[in-house]
């Protein structure tokens, strides 16, 4: 009798692998159905680029790295709730991103270890599994490894909550990332009409108003409608800003086989809304984090 | 012995269960960036089911190069339509501009079941390349990509009832970018 338990087991076992494996494809069903109506259902997607993504502008020649700016290690253990956990997973991952593109190797090393930490907390870990642990562990001092595997451990995080279906902390976590990117960036440049940094951050606008859709989308989350009240100040500001229609005026001859777009409107912030628009971000950012 | 077999089929069953509800992930994971180009974080799969229409808001910023690759699952037969517009950061519907109208069936793939969605293309040494499309942004831009998938035709059963073939796959934006280099 125990034989054949043994045996049934060994079946059970080799079974389930089995069909693991197929499951690796990508999933495709066709059934047949009888059609119920005409009018197609239409699903929307705002995506929101990565900190990483978003600090493609520290090349930018009056960014630097002020290690007083990202929040604090030891700020982790405070984060006794969800909504705290999720929104500081997206400001940690920020403060990496910024660590990493300015190749501090140490601050690097210390924000993936947070955000390791802080991902047992929200269950995330298994994206911490042996391979990126042992990069981790292995990290170099080279800017590019180092924005490489911060860039990595986001992607992966996307991806597996994607995965698993949780919308709800994913808008969390890219709102508390872009506000930590914000308050990086804003904390670190003085206005000046000309400033490119300045311009950047304008165009800022139309990446928060995807991230406020993205938050207005699962609002019935608790968590999510906090975030998108707070965010609906934000929202003000950023809808002042002007819109100056500069014509197509780019040379084309540059960019042959390519396609031009955005060459009509540009995007203008004056110095008091700037001014309006880091006050705000920098209350918000105090609130998320616990650094009152 | 019993109770372990009874244990350990519990434990095969949820992960079975878990292994099943595997979404699209993997469609996106597979693709890899060559340099100069990173791959996006906005990148994105998602479960598609035919007679649906998806909608991707994708913010652009100036001080970028992207590029621009769409992928679906073989099941769907590249019976998709796929548009990009380019929403040039007004809400005035005016503004808006139609740079891409492709419809993924094409006399080179109808017949293929490729996951091309659209046409590959040959260099001049032969090297066969999946077709992306560059995108410049002058200013900083949002662009509405709104993959159609396409309702198979209706068909008749063998007693004469009308069905349609409702197919569930999935259809990935592959987003690349590189710092500016035009402007």
């Amino acid at each position: 009798m125990r034989k054949f338990y043994f045996i049934m087991m060994l079946a059970l076992f080799s079974l389930v692998v089995f069909s693991c494996h197929k499951e690796k494809k990508p999933q495709e069903q066709i059934q047949k159905t009888i059609p119920q109506k005409d009018t197609a259902e239409v699903e929307i997607f705002y995506l929101v680029p990565s900190p990483d993504d978003i600090f493609g502008f520290a090349s930018s020649p009056d960014l630097y790295f002020d290690p007083s700016l990202p929040n604090p290690v030891a700020n982790a253990g405070k984060y006794n709730n969800t909504r705290l956990q999720d929104l500081n997973f997206g400001v940690y991952s920020a403060d990496l991103a910024y660590s990493a593109a300015f190749g501090k190797r140490e601050e690097t090393k210390m924000y993936l270890d947070v955000v390791k930490s802080l991902s047992e907390k929200i269950g995330l870990s298994e994206v911490f599994n042996e391979s990126l642990v042992n990069r981790i562990n292995n990290i170099g001092s080279n800017k590019d490894s180092l924005i490489a595997i911060s860039n990595d451990t986001y992607f992966d995080i996307i991806r597996y909550l994607e995965k698993y279906d949780r919308i709800s902390t994913l808008a969390i976590l890219a709102a508390g990332g872009w506000l930590e990117t914000m308050y990086l960036v804003v904390n670190l440049t003085h206005y000046t009409p000309s400033n490119p940094t300045i311009q950047k951050i304008a165009d800022q606008k139309i990446i928060f108003s995807n991230l406020y859709k993205f938050l207005q989308q699962n609002i019935t989350d608790p968590n999510v409608k906090y975030v998108y009240d707070e965010y609906s100040k934000l929202n003000e500001i950023f809808n002042d800003f002007e819109l100056v229609k500069t014509g197509n005026q780019q040379d084309k001859s540059k960019v042959k086989g390519k396609i031009i777009v955005g060459s009509n409107v540009k995007i203008v912030m004056n110095k008091q809304q700037f001014i309006k628009l880091r006050n705000v971000i920098n209350d918000i950012r105090a609130d998320f984090t616990l650094n009152k | 012995m019993k109770k372990i077999f009874w244990l350990v089929s519990i434990i095969l069953f949820l992960t079975k269960i878990s292994y099943s509800q595997l979404s699209c992930s993997n469609f996106l994971s597979n693709r890899k960036a060559e340099p100069p180009y990173k791959m996006s974080s906005m990148s994105k799969s998602a479960v598609s089911i035919s007679g649906h229409v998806y909608k991707y808001e994708v913010p652009l910023s100036a001080d970028k190069e992207y590029r621009l690759m769409f992928f679906a699952s073989p099941a769907f037969n590249n019976n998709i339509h796929f548009k990009v517009i380019d929403k040039n950061a007004t809400s005035d519907p005016s503004d808006d501009k139609v740079i891409l109208d492709l419809p993924g069936e094409n006399p080179k793939t109808q017949n293929a079941r490729g996951t091309a969605a659209l046409a590959p293309f040959e260099d001049k040494d032969g090297h066969e390349f999946h077709p992306y499309f560059d995108i410049i942004p002058a200013h900083a831009t949002s662009l509405e990509i709104i993959i159609d998938v396409k309702q198979p035709p209706a068909q008749k059963d063998e007693y004469g009832n009308t069905y349609t073939e409702v197919i569930k796959g999935c259809v990935a934006v592959v987003i690349l970018e590189k710092p500016s280099e035009s402007f």
